[in-house]
């Protein structure tokens, strides 16, 4: 599989981890579109660093 | 992929940078020594935390010195769980029997007035403040009284100055309280409405206001939160003495407007606080009500009472009915949402209804918490983020149109 396809899985599976534990952390908080954007943009950020940290510790050997 | 690296270190800054700010925030709040740098970890100053241990215990056994009124055991208006003889309106459970739920009728949910407490017997005196405790038979002006004669309830005021304030800044009606019975925990909160400074009911065992300085959008949604998040006054089943009144100021030319406006809105408590906000709110008495913190200020608020109060929403919570005494000896809980995000507010009234049930309901522990705070960046990030993906969408397709000519 591509880089691009497993990255954007994995982007969207941590976005959607940090906005269930963001609904179950404050449950009386509206989700609205800022906050599903802001997820998805954390989503993509710590894809990135774990990418990124993961290219540094194995990729480097390689 | 020359342009991973600097992905990496940008990324790994952004989320680092602002987790690293909050952590080092939190842990300095929470102990002010410094840890010594030993290589690669971090050891504990003992001597240091020693040193600011002496430091606290000198500092309260000045502060004992210095405030008689506040000792233990003299009708002190001290939350702490240390200083037993908090709430000077309070007695204990036996001296004021209250009937229990099941013994009161059922209020209707609209009922929001304030529910007066049970009233005392002959044998069973209530202990307000700068009144005779029972069995002291001493009256305010030193004449005896009739043992179990309960006073007015006007004479609702704090016993005691605090912080060493001089005899002569000791608030009107302020004296001396005969020991008190320890604090009964608070179980409830419940939001009533106050048409007149200092008619609130007397008997309770905390009392809130929500203080709006002027009508506004925030204003609204607070008010939505409050009606939301608390209820009534009437619709709450723990006996008056363990209950937070929540006062929220009522113009009192509109008391009869506001019951048919109850009726009207029909539990919607969005459209409830907008219409609350606009006719119904006592922005006046809630000026008032700040008027009485901050003349003079205890050094806990001086800051807030140097500002110019126009924002808010503030909570202000006593020991006592707070609205006729000037100025308002401390401890007291003083809650600033003025930097709160407007979708927060309903976290931190559940934060707030948390924090009057603690033994020392002014310490703000439960408000001050990192939750709180990452919920507030991350709403306010959230605000910047839709207006950011708009910008770059419109960049990319208008980038994409000079392609294509």
């Amino acid at each position: 599989m591509k880089f691009g396809t497993i990255f954007s899985v994995c982007a969207a599976a941590v976005a959607v981890l940090y906005g269930v534990l963001f609904s179950v952390t404050y449950p009386r908080v509206e989700i609205t579109a800022g906050v599903v954007a802001l997820c998805a943009l954390l989503g993509v950020l710590t894809c990135v660093a774990v990418a990124g940290l993961w290219k540094l510790a194995v990729g480097g050997k390689a | 992929m020359p342009l991973f690296h600097p992905a990496i270190v940008t990324s790994l800054l952004v989320l680092g940078l602002p987790l690293l700010g909050v952590v080092a925030s939190q842990a300095i709040a929470a102990n002010e020594c410094p840890c010594i740098a030993t290589g690669n970890s971090c050891v504990r100053d003992l001597a240091c935390e020693e040193r600011r241990r002496a430091e606290g215990q000198a500092r309260e056994r000045a502060r004992e010195e210095a405030e008689p009124y506040r000792q233990p055991g003299r009708g002190g208006l001290d939350f702490d769980g240390r200083v037993k003889s908090l709430n000077p309106t309070i007695t204990t459970p036996s001296a004021t029997p209250i009937p229990s739920p099941a013994s009161r009728p059922v209020q209707p949910n609209l009922d929001v007035r304030a529910r007066t407490p049970a009233p005392r017997g002959a044998d069973q005196p209530l202990a307000l403040p700068g009144s005779p405790q029972s069995g002291k038979g001493q009256a305010r002006n030193g004449s005896p009284s009739p043992a179990g004669t309960a006073p007015a309830a006007s004479d609702d005021r704090p016993p005691a100055a605090a912080d060493g304030r001089s005899p002569a800044s000791v608030p009107k009606g302020s004296e001396r309280a005969a020991p008190a019975s320890p604090r009964l925990r608070i179980l409830e909160t419940g939001y009533s409405h106050l048409s007149e400074f200092g008619k609130e009911a007397p008997g309770y065992g905390l009392y809130s206001y929500a203080i709006l300085p002027s009508d506004s959008e925030r204003a609204a949604l607070f008010l939505a939160e409050v009606f939301r998040e608390i209820p009534a006054i009437g619709d709450t089943s723990a006996q008056p003495s363990q209950l937070n009144i929540f006062y929220v100021p009522l113009r009192k030319d509109k008391e009869a407007d506001f019951t048919a406006m109850l009726q009207t809105s029909r539990g919607d408590a969005a459209k409830l606080g907008a219409e609350y906000t606009k006719s119904f709110y006592d922005y006046r008495m809630a000026r008032g009500l700040l008027d009485h913190i901050c003349n003079p200020p205890d050094p806990s608020v001086l800051d807030l009472c140097n500002g110019d109060l126009s924002r808010g929403p503030y909570i202000f919570a006593y020991a006592s009915a707070a609205s006729h005494i000037e100025p308002v000896p401390p401890p007291y809980l003083f809650v600033d949402l003025s930097d709160v995000h407007e979708r927060a507010f309903g976290e931190f009234l559940a934060a707030f209804q948390a924090q009057v049930k603690r033994e020392d309901v002014s310490d703000q522990a439960k408000i001050k918490t990192l939750r709180l705070r990452i919920l507030n960046i991350a709403l306010t990030a959230a605000d910047w983020v839709g207006p950011v993906q708009k910008a770059v969408a419109d960049i990319a397709r208008s980038a994409a149109g000079d392609d294509k000519k």
